[in-house]
């Protein structure tokens, strides 16, 4: 998702995960900023309908509350300076219990971030490689998310060779891309593959 | 059933027909999609191939990012492959020897390639939990064509000397 850091986009990356998502609702976990908050209660929400008075007047518009299954917990870190003071843990919807508090935490997708910096030159800082055109960092994105997904392998990912029959000499680890663990494909992908892909080809044989 | 000398008539499992009107649109009938030729290109032969069901020719580069593109697809990927590992656009055309416009036109045509493939294959998804953050980054703020325009208006009223930058504060 590329655009301005408002509530417009965080209510697109909400609607983009919930496309991507299936069964349960997953723990969102993020940092202090509240939009995505407001887009999570937008997407997940049960209205709320305030019993008649019985008095004169208009009644009070249903309200928007939180799904019950919906858990969402910030990050919040405080700086002073530019120096980190302290950081705090704070569970916005969902009940406490439900919410381990080692789960509270954004560090996969902050090496994600750092990954992306890494192998994207208009990501990179302090360099003149920057972005000369939003259309072509959309592009940069697009492609380099595919190459994430498919083709590169993850290291966490790894499996250990047990069988003897897999293994090779001074090999150890079969190599494991997301995609593979997610189970959406059994092998690492090359470049070629993602670029002579036809995706929307259904088999009737 | 007698077969020729060139043993049994290939199959095409992953072939179908790219035509929109076709009742086989984008479906894998072995029996309706035959071998029906080849051209030369700079990285070798690529298939021809018929649909019987409404008689549209096609190759076989049709529906990936190679197809109608004349350079060696060597190249492409070459070219691709140092994008992805963080090479700048102006860097790779220099090495692969080709205009920063022809770098730029492979990177859109595969992104939006890579993006089918995402939406297609990325979804329906089970996890315990999703981490939401954002990246700072920045896109060109300096309009040149529109600062070279309001020079010339500007030369064409004042008579002389260049305004500002327009993003200049």
């Amino acid at each position: 998702m590329v655009g301005p850091r408002s509530q417009g986009s965080a209510n697109q990356l909400i609607d983009r995960t919930a496309y991507v998502l299936c069964g349960e609702l997953p723990l969102f976990v993020s940092d202090g900023l509240d939009s995505y908050g407001v887009a999570l209660l937008e997407r997940y929400h049960v209205e709320f309908h305030y019993p008649p008075t019985g008095k004169r007047g208009r009644p009070r518009s249903p309200e928007k509350r939180p799904a019950p299954d919906l858990r969402y917990a910030q990050v919040v870190k405080k700086r002073e300076k530019g120096r980190l003071v302290s950081v705090s843990k704070r569970i916005v919807y969902g009940n406490p219990s439900s919410i381990a508090s080692d789960d509270i935490t954004t560090s996969l997708v902050e090496r994600v971030n750092l990954t992306l910096r890494r192998e994207n030159s208009t990501l990179q800082r302090k360099t003149l490689s920057f972005a000369k055109d939003e259309e072509e960092l959309k592009a940069h994105l697009a492609l380099q998310v595919a190459y994430y997904h498919f083709v590169r392998p993850h290291l966490s990912l790894r499996e250990e060779i047990a069988g003897d029959s897999e293994k090779k000499p001074g090999r150890r680890w079969r190599k494991r891309t997301p995609a593979m663990s997610a189970k959406i494909t059994d092998h690492v992908w090359s470049v070629r593959e993602i670029l002579t892909f036809r995706p929307y080809i259904t088999s009737t044989n | 059933m007698r077969m020729g000398l060139r043993g049994p008539k290939p199959q095409f499992f992953n072939i179908a027909c790219p035509n929109e009107q076709c009742p086989n649109y984008n479906k894998v009938v072995t029996s309706t999609i035959v071998s029906n030729g080849s051209y030369p290109t700079q990285s070798g032969k690529v298939h021809k191939f018929i649909c019987h069901e409404c008689g549209r020719v096609f190759c076989e580069r049709e529906g990936t990012v190679f197809y109608d593109i004349r350079s060696p697809t060597e190249k492409v990927i070459l070219a691709l492959k140092l994008i992805l590992k963080g090479m700048s656009l102006r860097a790779v055309a220099e090495v692969v020897e080709v205009k920063l416009d022809t770098v730029r036109f492979w990177l859109t045509k595969s992104a939006v390639h890579a993006e089918q493939v995402n939406e297609m294959l990325v979804k329906e998804i089970k996890v315990n939990r999703v981490e939401l953050d954002e990246l700072w980054s920045f896109v060109r703020k300096k309009n040149f064509r529109g600062w070279q325009k309001a020079r010339k208006k500007g030369m064409a009223h004042a008579g002389s000397g260049s305004p500002l930058h327009p993003n200049t504060d």
